[in-house]
């Protein structure tokens, strides 16, 4: 089992959400434990797509993160290509943790990462993480549910 | 083998480059509307709004044909389909991804044209368009016709 944490630029709002599954946030963050994360502000333009894993849940899914950019089709494409390569599309779970953000996220993300701004934007992204927190972690609560009832269903029926 | 010919839309230049590929469309007829007609998916709307990857058919060698709408973001694509591989332990999976061209202007009214109940002004754009790509794209598809 998969799960893709999207974002626009992979480098907040999806690695914080893939943070949390991982229980490397537990609650809510300070800015220091916040930039502990790896890949948290990390990102550039040019890594946009790659999707990266962030580690390995207790029940053996594998959490990742990618910024898609403003690609509206990215679901359709994972989904298309998981179709191709004969991967079952019930193997994996995408979810968009945009409506997650704040303004200050997405003014401070844009300040950091797409105008190089590192000093200034960080700790308005930082500030806006923390502040959003409650909304990753009900996301989070959400998704670890859809897997554990995928899980209870491949254990029910082992032979699917 | 996948050949995925990708464009702004999905719908146009990598649409008549998978028709090309498959030989529906004839680079020596030139470009004409009535040859257009006969590729089902070109300036269609409802597969541009849908996204993803539309396989088109088989051609002659075995190899899987597909188009792809990328809007803007090529490089995202190109970089997520080559990570998907990675993660599913495929990488041994021949996906070519094919940048036909991104008429981003063009395909940007004709959409606007659809989403005013004007679609034939859109289409027509695009028929132009194409008509001045058609010899680019069919040299283009050449290439990949004859992959291994």
């Amino acid at each position: 089992m998969k799960v893709i944490y999207y974002c626009y630029g992979g480098s907040h709002s999806s690695v914080t959400a893939a943070a949390i599954h991982l229980g490397l946030l537990k609650e809510r963050p300070s800015y220091h434990q916040l930039l502990d994360i790896p890949y948290f502000d990390y990102q550039t333009k040019y890594q946009h797509g790659i999707i990266r894993c962030l580690g390995v849940d207790g029940n053996g899914t594998e959490v990742f993160f990618v910024g898609r950019r403003n690609y509206k089709a990215f679901e359709q494409l994972v989904l298309s290509i998981a179709d191709l390569l004969g991967t079952p599309r019930s193997e994996l779970i995408l979810v968009n943790t945009l409506p997650c953000t704040n303004w200050l996220m997405v003014i401070g993300g844009l300040l950091s990462r797409g105008l190089g701004l590192v000093s200034l934007g960080r700790p308005i992204v930082a500030w806006g993480t923390i502040m959003a927190f409650p909304r990753f972690t009900s996301l989070v609560k959400e998704v670890k549910g859809l897997v554990s009832v995928h899980l209870s269903c491949k254990e029910s029926r082992p032979n699917e | 083998m996948i050949v995925i010919y990708c464009c702004v839309t999905g719908v146009h230049d990598a649409q008549i480059a998978a028709g090309i590929h498959l030989g529906i469309l004839q680079p020596d007829y030139g470009a004409t509307r009535i040859q257009f007609k006969h590729m089902e998916g070109y300036n269609n709307y409802a597969y541009y709004q849908t996204g993803g990857i539309r396989v088109v058919g088989r051609d002659g060698s075995g190899r899987t044909v597909a188009t792809l709408g990328v809007a803007r973001d090529m490089d995202v694509v190109l970089e997520t389909v080559n990570s998907l591989g990675r993660i599913w332990g495929k990488e041994k999976v021949d996906i070519h991804l094919v940048d036909v061209g991104r008429p981003y202007w063009k395909t940007m009214i004709w959409s606007l044209c659809h989403k005013l109940k004007l679609p034939n002004l859109g289409n027509c754009l695009m028929d132009g368009h194409i008509r001045g790509e058609f010899t680019r794209i069919a040299k283009l598809v050449e290439k990949y016709q004859s992959l291994d």
